[in-house]
């Protein structure tokens, strides 16, 4: 393993994450596998112009120092979240947009869709789709409330270790 | 405060909570202004991003609420036009003036509702 991988692997074994690790064979294809995620998903961010983004270990290990509870949830959104749309959908939520609307479509062998889209405070808005059903994960960490009995998405959030 | 309410949320997950409830209060008040209650500095209140929240945050209603604060102070004008929302180690407090007026019941029942949610409970290993 060269030294990114290395340190991408003690974040994720750090962060309770070992069996995203363990779970491959032999388990140094690990993070190389998940540092491929994390620069396909610079590469979207920057297609998309969304910012210029680093998602570097250095960098995940400078949000774990400001923000870990957005790092944690971030790291179980890399090692669970398939397609890179949604994972940039996840990281967009946990930088500040809003989630304006969410639509799951799913008929047995035949179709999953999941389909979200974000706004932000200056009234622009992102879509983001899948049809990888294990992408359907996403839905599980959005947290929520109730806004005088109307439904609201308030975030996404990491989901607890122990 | 003019006669400050405290409302404290006992919860394991303080930082998330607050960060949370702040987009809470911004959909009650769209045009809320947010503010660093320690340094006065003022927040992106719309997009906090992914930095580390300040562990005292003042939220006016709007820019106006926050001018005449700051020139009027507690006067009767003023009640229920900001929250003072602060970040313990095991708890987030909500300062209002009245509880009982205005939107505040409704955003204290939002935020909660935020606060017990099963998200801030639930396993990994479980889910």
């Amino acid at each position: 393993m060269n030294d990114q991988e290395q340190q991408l692997e003690a974040i994720l074994r750090a962060r309770g994450l070992a069996w995203a690790v363990d779970m491959f064979a032999p388990t140094s294809q690990a993070a190389a596998h998940y540092l491929n995620s994390l620069k396909d998903l610079e590469t979207y961010v920057k297609q998309r112009e969304l910012g210029k983004t680093s998602f570097s270990p250095e960098a995940l290990e400078q949000l774990l120092s400001v923000s870990p509870y957005k790092a944690d949830a971030f790291l179980q959104a890399l090692v669970s979240i398939r397609s890179t749309p949604m994972l940039c959908a996840a990281w967009r939520i946990l930088q500040g947009m809003q989630i304006e609307a969410i639509e799951m479509r799913y008929a047995q062998l035949s179709e999953f869709t999941l389909h979200v889209v974000l706004r932000s405070p200056y009234n622009e808005t992102e879509e983001y789709q899948s049809n990888d059903i294990n992408d359907a994960v996403f839905v599980r960490h959005l947290g929520k409330a109730t806004l005088e009995d109307k439904p609201f998405f308030d975030g996404f959030y990491a989901l607890r270790q122990t | 405060m003019i006669g400050g309410h405290d409302i404290s949320f006992p919860t394991g997950s303080s930082p998330e909570v607050m960060d949370g409830a702040i987009r809470i209060v911004n959909v009650f008040w769209p045009g809320a202004v947010l503010e660093n209650a320690e340094t006065t500095e003022l927040l992106d209140g719309g997009f906090l991003g992914v930095r580390e929240l300040p562990r005292e945050v003042l939220i006016y209603k709007n820019a106006d609420a926050r001018a005449s604060w700051a020139v009027n102070g507690a006067v009767p004008e003023n009640s229920n036009q900001m929250v003072h929302m602060i970040c313990g180690a095991d708890s987030i407090t909500i300062v209002v003036d009245d509880p009982n007026s205005a939107e505040m019941p409704a955003l204290l029942d939002a935020i909660s509702g935020h606060v017990y949610q099963d998200i801030f409970w639930m396993r990994a290993d479980a889910a």
